[in-house]
């Protein structure tokens, strides 16, 4: 057969050439999971440019392993009495990938191209401050001073920020700019070659300003959007890092060539309640239901173990979490209690409870794509069944679920909604609880208590950490008693590295490649 | 010939009949066995197919899948024919301009790429059951349109068309009493393959999370859900993917010796469904 | 002929008109917007707010479709909301990989279905025919995401004979031309796989009844009565009757290739413009969106105008009739 010639022709000719290509033996392999937007730390928002952008770019300060704040461009900085002045000395011997030495002016001009209202980046509230932005002066080359309002303790974590190039950018939109897709910072790894949908390749910036200069020769991120094909490259070890799914965590970490690591994210997953429905506006019912779900063997259905019980808002890694945190427990009958004392009946025929003869039904909306909140909404779903709620699930594609909560209106159009967090190095969570952020902001549920919202504005002005953390705690405690959302969980990262990557850092949410320079491949 | 068609006949009632008779078992497919919950199990005499990551029997879930899918086929494929019957036989028999204005809207629609209109559709209304059987059934009825209206065009000319003409029936009766029926023959071709395709698309639209949602099972979300699992629980993907590719085959099978059957000039358009 | 098909081509114009607006009307009735996909508590709504009005969306629905279609009639696609790349780079960078795929599928579908519907035709209702009809329904009726994956698993991982995805090794960029085409080659082969598995049952069913059909007429009749030899009949009249019906169908086939196969792009990581397309509708990048669509359109209505034009050149009678009976 003619065919079948061609055929054999074809894959001898495949095999011949392909089948033997050297590997450059020290080039990190890395996946991204979709395309990235903006090689531009201004601009991005999603996480696939973020990561490169972090190996390109450097901020003024940076985070350590130990999420402590450390200086990175900058060499020194001075925080005022009156926490109203921060001074910034840079460090000298910074050079942009094009051989520009980094200054002062670069800096004011990144803050100042975020501030102006043509940019179309998402951070410009970070350096407003009730209104008034933040003042960059100039002082010298090496020197640059920042004039707060007033006081705001969540402002240096968001000093990390990537300083831009003021000589490329400045004459260019820097909305369309091709520098966009063509990045040039100041960052250990050099932007060298972008192929849409197939990979970022980044080199090894020679001239870093650090004393440890990076060991890797490259940083290859290959774009794989499919989950599943991700890990059976993963396990063939095409790329050397991956997030592991819950199912798979035990077989991979039997596997002899693999690392795998699991820590807490800066995260929870919760269920939140629309306060404008007239079951979930009442306290008692909210703390019945938080009672009547099963969240150990939420933990232990969905999440395989690989997490534990949420009950307040905020991760077990952050500096505030509390040492014995105020929880509900699980009692299904006291759930019971509490609903019959609210004044709903079970009715015989349908076995729903009901209130007015008005039955208690409600439907759940959470993103698709999110497996682990789908089975929750499930077992949720199960568990309250049992109380004789009659619960829906409806997944919906992630822009149209946002616009639901985003809506401008109240009441907004949802019961319940399944949804999580992740979080900021810093405490700060003004924009989840304030009062001030409903309809219009991402307090979608309406809360609505004076004392958190005076804990908020309190914890932004005080910049002593044992305060602050005082500060938080009592807010945790008065959001958990008022069942502000049924907490469920905090999901544990699964992370499996191939055992050739050395140089790692102390497991957290900090990330394992902290700082990148200390990387580097080696088979034994 | 034959044996492939008794094969599919036989392959779709069953999964017919399980669909309507399953409620009368007494099982409940989104029943969870809380002592199995996590990991999926293989195949036993307590769980025919196993069960899957929430302990539910895969069986059961299968039973009720099948009853779904057939039912997005059905009723997809209903829409879809109906409009396009009463469009072609609309614009075959008044012609003129008012042909001509559908066949160009017909040209303008089959030229939109069908995935991307499918789910832009399909993110513009809430996903479920209902939706996605009508997004596939209002997205798939150009082609029967064509095929009809020229089905119509042809009889039109034919001698007992014209002689009911002359006898003074009226043009109603002409329409529905003798247009009609005579058009269908490709038609009932067009609904097997139709169907066949509009259960492909579901399993398509549930990959990317846009099919019927969960926790209702069809066998397109069931072997989207199951993809996770391709290494650990082989028989949780094998199963929902066997069962799709063999109904799909059944409406082929079917489409095409009925096709045989009903149109033995083996008219140009079949291939194209 | 000539006029005809300049006809053809003014007619299209409104066409595209049309599929435009209908897009842009269904797309901007979606719920959310290019701005609006972040759920971060670190970003303000005020921000997202300035964002969208910087890009245009205060203004109406038909303003926008307007400014949108002024700048298209300049060649202007605008740029992308999510990358700020300028649209027609962006469908440009993915044409390559999305033509591979498609034409290499398509010669590749024609090589194994021509001869298969020639044996099929010939020894119609044999046990040969009958295998080759069972085995490539199954091929249809498989849902593609589903094989493409099993491909990988089986290919890939287990047999290790093919990369799980990607298109070319990123370090073969800058290799000499024949290096890298085996090695695209070789990241081509699962994709390409899966892609005609699906494809052949179609195309073997419609040169099978060509075959047949042209086997039954009397000129073929009238050839064997005279003892002209088998093999002469079967590829020298009947096979060149066949060839002209198959270029119709593929006028018509090539454009569904190229929006078609998204999931195949998606699960193996290819490069190309269906998934450039399907993340746009995700993402609410209406520039990206409308292009891929406008694309797509003008391939689909230029293989309609091919397909017709080539069953004009049989039979010009075509010409004065409607031409809509494809």
């Amino acid at each position: 057969m003619k065919f079948f010639n061609f055929f054999l022709l074809f894959l001898s000719m495949v095999f011949c050439f392909s089948c033997s290509n050297n590997e450059n033996s020290n080039s990190l392999v890395l996946r991204l999971g979709a395309e990235p937007t903006f090689l531009n730390p201004i601009l991005a928002t999603d996480s696939a440019s973020s990561s490169v952008n972090g190996y390109v770019f450097n901020g003024l300060l940076k985070v350590d392993p130990d999420m402590n704040l450390i200086p990175d461009l900058a060499e020194t900085y001075v925080v005022s009495e009156d926490n109203k002045l921060i001074t910034f000395t840079l460090k000298d011997t910074v050079l942009f990938h094009d051989g520009h030495k980094l200054t002062a002016e670069d800096v004011k001009f990144t803050f100042d191209t975020i501030l102006d209202s043509k940019t179309n980046t998402v951070r410009r509230s970070d350096y407003i401050i009730d209104g008034k932005p933040i003042k960059f002066v100039v002082i010298d080359e090496k020197t640059i001073e920042l004039h707060l309002p007033k006081p705001f303790a969540p402002l240096l974590y968001r000093l990390t920020m990537g300083i831009i190039p003021k000589h490329i950018y400045e004459s260019e939109d820097i909305n369309k700019s091709e520098f966009n897709q063509n990045p040039i910072g100041t960052g250990p790894f050099k932007f060298s070659r972008w192929e849409p949908a197939q990979f970022v390749l980044l080199k090894r910036n020679m001239s870093y300003f650090s004393d440890q200069k990076p060991k890797l020769d490259s940083v290859l991120l290959k774009i794989i959007p499919d989950t599943n094909t991700a890990l059976i490259s993963f396990e063939k070890e095409e790329i050397f890092s991956c997030s592991i799914p819950s199912k798979d965590f035990l077989r991979l970490s039997k596997l002899d060539y693999i690392n795998s690591f699991r820590y807490y994210d800066l995260g929870y997953t919760y269920l939140a309640f629309n306060y404008e429905n007239e079951h979930f506006n009442n306290k008692e019912v909210r703390i019945a239901l938080t009672k009547a779900i099963d969240k150990q063997s939420i933990v232990k259905g969905v999440l395989l173990g690989y997490g534990k019980v949420a009950h307040l808002p905020t991760s077990p890694e952050m500096w505030t979490f509390p040492k014995s945190p105020f929880s509900y427990s699980f009692d299904v009958k006291k759930a019971k209690g509490i609903l019959y004392n609210q004044g709903y009946r079970l009715n015989k025929k349908t076995k729903l409870l009901e209130k007015n003869n008005q039955p208690f039904e409600f439907k759940i909306i959470t993103n698709k794509g999110n497996k682990d909140r789908e089975k929750a909404a499930i077992l949720i779903q199960k568990d309250l069944q049992e109380l004789g709620i009659k619960v829906s699930i409806q997944l919906m594609e992630w822009s149209s679920f946002i616009a639901i909560l985003n809506g401008q209106d109240s009441p907004k159009d949802y019961d319940a909604v399944i949804l999580g967090w992740s979080l900021g190095l810093d405490p700060d969570a003004y924009s989840i609880w304030h009062s001030s952020q409903y309809p219009k902001g991402f307090n979608f549920i309406g809360y609505n208590n004076k004392l958190v919202d005076s804990y908020l504005i309190q914890g932004r002005l005080e910049l002593d950490r044992e305060k602050r953390k005082q500060l938080y705690q009592s807010m945790y405690e008065e959001i958990a008693k008022d069942v502000g959302y049924v907490f469920l969980y905090y999901p544990e990262s699964l992370i499996g590295i191939n055992k050739k990557v050395k140089g790692l850092s102390p497991v957290g949410p900090a990330g394992l490649f902290n700082p990148i320079e200390s990387i580097y491949l080696s088979d034994n | 010939m034959t044996y492939k068609i008794w094969f599919s006949i036989v392959f779709i009632l069953s999964v017919l009949l399980l669909g309507i008779l399953v409620p009368f078992f007494g099982v409940d497919p989104l029943l969870m066995d809380y002592s199995l919950m996590g990991t999926p199990q293989p195949p036993s005499w307590q769980h025919f197919f196993g069960t899957d990551e929430l302990g539910r029997d895969i069986l059961i879930r299968c039973i009720y899948g099948g009853r779904i899918s057939l039912l997005v086929g059905f009723v997809a494929v209903s829409i879809s024919i109906t409009t396009g019957v009463l469009v072609g036989v609309l614009a075959g028999y008044i012609g003129g301009s008012f042909d001509e204005i559908l066949m160009r809207f017909i040209d303008m629609l089959m030229a939109l790429p069908t995935l991307f209109l499918i789910l832009i559709i399909q993110v513009m209304l809430e996903p479920n059951i209902i939706n996605v059987m009508v997004v596939i059934g209002v997205t798939s009825w150009m082609g029967v349109a064509r095929i009809v209206r020229a089905e119509v065009l042809s009889l039109k000319q034919r001698d007992f068309i014209v002689a009911a003409r002359s006898r003074g029936i009226t043009e109603f009766k002409i329409l529905f009493k003798h247009l009609l029926p005579h058009s269908l023959n490709p038609v009932i071709v067009a609904a097997m393959l139709g169907m066949g395709g509009a259960i492909l698309t579901e399993s398509v639209l549930s990959f990317l999370g846009l099919g019927v949602q969960p926790p209702h099972a069809s066998w397109g979300n069931m072997l989207e859900n199951s993809l996770g699992y391709l290494r650990d629980a082989p028989w949780m993907a094998l199963i929902p993917g066997v069962l799709i590719t063999l109904i799909v085959l059944s409406l082929n099978f079917l489409g095409d010796g009925l096709w045989l059957l009903l149109d033995p000039k083996a008219k140009d358009n079949h291939v194209r469904n | 002929m000539l006029i005809y098909l300049i006809k053809r081509l003014i007619a299209a114009i409104p066409m595209l008109l049309g599929i435009t607006f209908i897009s842009f009307l269904i797309m901007k009735m979606a719920p959310g917007d290019p701005v609006s996909i972040f759920l971060n508590p670190s970003v303000s709504l005020a921000d997202i707010e300035q964002v969208k009005k910087n890009l245009g969306f205060d203004r109406s629905i038909f303003v926008q479709y307007f400014v949108w279609l002024k700048h298209v009639f300049v060649g202007d696609l605008g740029y992308s909301y999510v990358t700020g790349k300028p649209v027609f780079m962006s469908l440009v960078e993915r044409l390559p990989a999305t033509l591979l795929l498609s034409i290499s599928s398509l010669i590749i579908i024609l090589l194994i279905t021509v001869p298969l519907g020639l044996i099929c035709g010939y020894k119609r209702n044999t046990w040969e025919d009958d295998v080759v009809t069972v085995f490539s329904f199954l091929g249809l009726s498989i849902p593609s995401f589903w094989l493409g994956l099993m491909l990988i698993l089986v290919f890939s991982f287990y047999l290790d004979l093919f990369p799980t995805s990607g298109f070319l090794d990123p370090l073969l960029y800058d290799a000499p031309f024949f290096k890298k085409f085996t090695n695209i080659a070789y990241h081509m082969f699962l994709p390409l796989l899966t892609i005609i598995i699906g494809g052949i049952a179609g195309l073997t069913r419609y040169n099978r009844f060509g075959i047949i059909k042209v086997l039954a007429q009397d000129y073929i009749t009238a050839a064997r009565a005279r003892g002209v030899a088998e093999s002469k009949i079967l590829f020298h009249h009947a096979f060149r009757n066949i060839l002209l019906p198959i270029i119709t169908i593929l006028g018509l086939d090539l454009p569904s290739l190229i929006s078609g196969s998204y999931i195949i792009e998606y699960i193996f990581s290819w490069p190309g413009m269906g998934q450039l397309g399907v993340q746009a509708v995700f993402q609410r990048d209406y520039p990206i969106l409308m292009a891929t669509i406008l694309f797509s359109s003008i391939l689909i209505i230029l293989g309609t105008i091919m397909a017709d034009f080539c069953y004009a050149y049989v039979d010009p009678r075509i010409v004065k009739k409607s031409s809509h009976d494809v």
